[in-house]
């Protein structure tokens, strides 16, 4: 089940949408092995719904077909049938997940974020309310890594070595600059 | 002569076959027994809205290796098996219950079915019928069928320590509020972030520039959206009776609704409703970087004297900190995700943390109601700290000496279930 | 008037709060079915509030057009924008794709909106080196250990970093790099994050308590 919370992000759940079928996953069949649910505004009341009976919120899927027609949503009433969850976010939406569904329903969770983001739930990790985390694109390149799916993730840390040593280089210029300024 | 050979030959006839019959072969030895499933129950799951059911039977010596129970569940006349699980496992201490609300040292088999996952026409109170099987290669034994309703609980007993904490908070609660007109007032520590609203609002009013106020980008059900509009309040206040232009953009337009009442509030407040305009609180986009683009393009253009970006943000923090420390306006932040702190550390000259944000209604207005309910989140880090201290100390003492039961009560009394 | 004004909305806001609250406690189909509810509701309100915010933003730019105040121009662009994503996902139905092509709205969203957020965000990279001078000059002795700390962070968290610490290092036998700043990410920085975790939990159960209770009223604005 692919569903986003953020009415920004529809666009590129198409473009995911769109590149399953090709070169993603070309073996899986829409409606069998995954469905795509419509933008829902109010993430708080999504996600404690989808712990209680998710066809409440969501009875069709976003091309309008009936979600509980569908053999992938066999046996699905909630949360609580499904093997793990999964958030990829650059917003504080995984904490909403992690206290409004994985830990008050007891479901398997993960997450994926922004390095920013990624120490504030490190404490929900160490607690096992988060089965796993991948943190920025270091986070995602290791997962490419651990898949042996190489993609934008891996091909982007050369960006960001480069940057990372840049930024360092800059900060002790600056610092010797300023002692150099201060001192002599 | 001949006698005593007789008796010999007949006590050696008796003595090989009392050998003979005392070497019973090994695999009659070993021979698998069927476990005595007499004490199989069914009833219904407590604590739950009505959906499960309870089985258990008891558990011993024949849950070996390679033995399986099968369990069966029926509503008319066919049965449906949902759930086969090896003999060793489903035990009474895998229920994951507190010991108040569970028997873990039970020895029972226990398994909780969902019905709804089984039964497309199930109804809460409708009866269904269970049994057990035990299966081990050629031996098997069932269980007589049992007759179960699902009912809902009127309580979730689980939960009965997280209860009892909330209402120790909310009578800690009552009683601050009850104690609230004390002489000389509550004490409470210097927050230099909110001392300087009186110097931004001063500035802006000398400079004659306006003054920017973020609430964020959290919607109005958020706390620190909420502490957000309570600061908002008390510089509306100041503004107005300064005579200083404010702007307030926002992301969400329930905050928008809730800022306005409010700002409209604080002029009225001060006796200054003619100064009030409706275009004081805007709405701007509910998308992340179309919000802080827009803020950035009208902090660029109208320089404020001072911005307050207080409330839930995230990553646009630090675009809207820098745009406003670039045209030199007093930058006073504020925020309850500390992913986006040291943004504002360094890019504002004031920056509350957390709870400080919480505080801020309370601090500004001096209601001493509002400030006694200070005194509930102090009696709640203590709480808080104390727990911390002595649970910590009665694990360590638990493990050292190997009282289990010692380290599952104390981990049963700090989880939320 | 002051019944509907002032008690009418406390006592909506009491009695809802005191029922999603034993919504927690009492596991009923009856509050379920009252937490489904309320989450309808919220959809809704949700919805309309966007027509709002919409109507205020469309009010508000065009009293600026008209009365031609500083800046008119920009205002015509929020009409220009609103109307080049609004009506080719009126024409396409609010589908981006049909079969393998991109629609208007499509192309909207993937050349226009998606290009414009992510460079918004890249700006981010610039203002964080410049804040990054500010906040790692050392000034103080915590300074210089907040710059250290920065320091084997940043080493650590890409593969050049940890290259260059083992060039340097690597010969002494001690920790990697990698070591190094996972356990500054799961030690110190974790801890810090739990209290203020707490704290804010606390805050945030305290103020919930408030507004149940009538004694917060910023919301509905004062009497």
């Amino acid at each position: 089940m692919i569903l986003t919370l953020n009415a920004g992000a529809t666009g590129l759940i198409d473009e995911i949408g769109e590149r399953i079928p090709k070169d993603i996953a070309p073996t899986k069949k829409y409606g069998t092995d995954y469905v795509i649910l419509p933008y829902q505004p109010n993430p708080v009341a999504v996600m404690t719904q989808l712990g209680m009976d998710m066809y409440q919120i969501y009875d069709k899927d976003r091309d309008g077909a009936l979600l509980r027609e569908m053999p992938v949503m066999k046996g699905i009433r909630n949360v609580k049938d499904m093997q793990l969850g999964m958030c990829i976010t650059g917003t504080a939406l995984l904490d909403y997940w992690v206290a409004y569904t994985a830990d008050k329903f007891k479901m398997p969770f993960a997450g994926g974020t922004t390095a920013v983001s990624q120490i504030g739930y490190a404490p929900y990790l160490q607690t096992g309310q988060l089965k796993g985390l991948m943190g920025g694109m270091k986070g995602a390149a290791d997962y490419e890594l651990l898949i042996d799916a190489k993609e934008k993730g891996t091909a982007g840390l050369d960006a960001l070595s480069l940057a990372h040593i840049m930024v360092i280089g800059l900060i002790v210029v600056a610092n010797i600059m300023m002692f150099w300024l201060k001192y002599l | 002569m001949l006698k005593t050979r007789l008796n010999l030959a007949v006590l050696s006839v008796f003595l090989a076959a009392s050998v003979v019959s005392a070497a019973t072969p090994a695999s009659q030895k070993n021979a698998p027994t069927a476990p005595d499933l007499s004490g199989f129950a069914a009833k219904d799951m407590p604590y739950d809205k009505g959906e499960a059911v309870l089985l258990t039977w008891p558990s011993g010596p024949a849950d070996v290796p390679g033995a399986v129970y099968q369990v069966y569940a029926a509503s008319g006349k066919d049965w449906v098996k949902v759930e086969e699980f090896p003999a060793g496992t489903k035990l009474a201490a895998d229920v994951e219950l507190p010991f108040w609300a569970w028997d873990r040292h039970a020895a029972l088999h226990v398994v909780q079915l969902d019905l709804p996952g089984f039964f497309n026409d199930f109804k809460i109170g409708n009866e269904y019928r269970f049994k057990v099987k035990y299966v081990n290669g050629k031996v098997t034994a069932e269980s007589s069928e049992l007759p179960a309703a699902p009912k809902p609980n009127l309580f979730n007993l689980a939960r009965l320590n997280n209860l009892l904490l909330l209402i120790v908070t909310t009578i800690v609660f009552f009683w601050t509020v009850s104690h609230a007109k004390r002489k000389g007032g509550l004490f409470i520590r210097r927050i230099a972030g909110l001392d300087a609203i009186d110097e931004a609002v001063g500035r802006a009013t000398e400079m004659g520039r306006p003054i920017f106020y973020s609430t964020g980008i959290g919607a109005m059900s958020g706390v620190p959206t909420i502490a957000s509009t309570s600061i908002l309040a008390e510089v509306a206040k100041k503004v107005a009776a300064h005579d200083t232009q404010l702007k307030v953009p926002h992301f969400d337009p329930i905050v928008m609704t809730v800022s306005k009442e409010i700002v409209k509030q604080a002029y009225a407040e001060v006796n200054r409703l003619d100064s009030y305009r409706d275009d004081i609180n805007f709405f701007v986009s509910q998308d992340q970087f179309s919000y802080a683009a827009s803020v950035d393009g009208m902090i660029h253009r109208e320089k404020p004297a001072a911005c307050f970006f207080i409330g839930h943000f995230m990553a646009e923090s630090l675009l809207l900190a820098e745009v406003g420390a670039t045209t030199g306006a007093i930058q006073i932040a504020g925020t309850e995700q500390e992913s986006q702190l040291p943004f504002f550390f360094t890019s504002c000259d004031y920056t509350l943390i957390g709870e400080e944000l919480y505080a801020a209604g309370a601090y500004l207005s001096k209601e001493p109601m509002l400030q006694s309910t200070l005194k509930v989140q102090d009696f709640g880090k203590a709480f808080v700290m104390v727990s911390i201290v002595a649970g910590s100390a009665l694990l360590l003492a638990g493990t050292w000496f190997k009282l289990d039961t010692l380290v599952t009560v104390v981990k049963h009394l700090f989880k939320a279930y | 008037m002051t019944l509907i004004k002032k008690h009418i909305p406390l006592a909506i806001c009491f009695i809802v709060g005191i029922l999603t609250l034993s919504s927690y406690y009492v596991p009923t189909q009856a509050s379920e079915k009252y937490v489904e509810s309320m989450n309808k509701w919220e959809n809704i309100v949700a919805g309309f509030a966007f027509l709002l915010g919409l109507f205020s933003l469309f009010f508000s730019h065009t009293r600026k057009i008209t009365r031609r105040v500083d800046g008119w121009g920009y205002s015509l662009f929020v009409f220009v924008g609103f109307l080049a994503m609004v009506v080719p996902a009126i024409v396409s139905n609010g589908k981006q794709m049909v079969g393998a092509d991109l629609t208007g709205l499509g192309w909207g969203y993937r050349f226009l909106f998606n290009a414009l957020s992510g460079t918004m965000f890249s700006v981010l990279a610039f203002y964080i080196v410049s804040t990054a001078y500010r906040a790692f000059r050392i000034k103080s002795l915590q300074a210089g250990v907040l710059f250290a700390a920065a320091l084997v962070l940043m080493l650590a968290k890409v593969p050049l970093g940890q290259m260059i610490w083992e060039t340097l290092f690597g010969w002494t036998g001690g920790w990697d790099i990698a070591q190094i700043g996972q356990w500054l990410m799961d030690v110190p920085a974790v801890a810090g994050k739990r209290g203020i975790m707490m704290g804010l939990a606390i805050g945030g159960i305290v103020t919930a308590l408030k507004i149940i209770f009538g004694i917060e009223r910023q919301y509905m604005g004062k009497d």
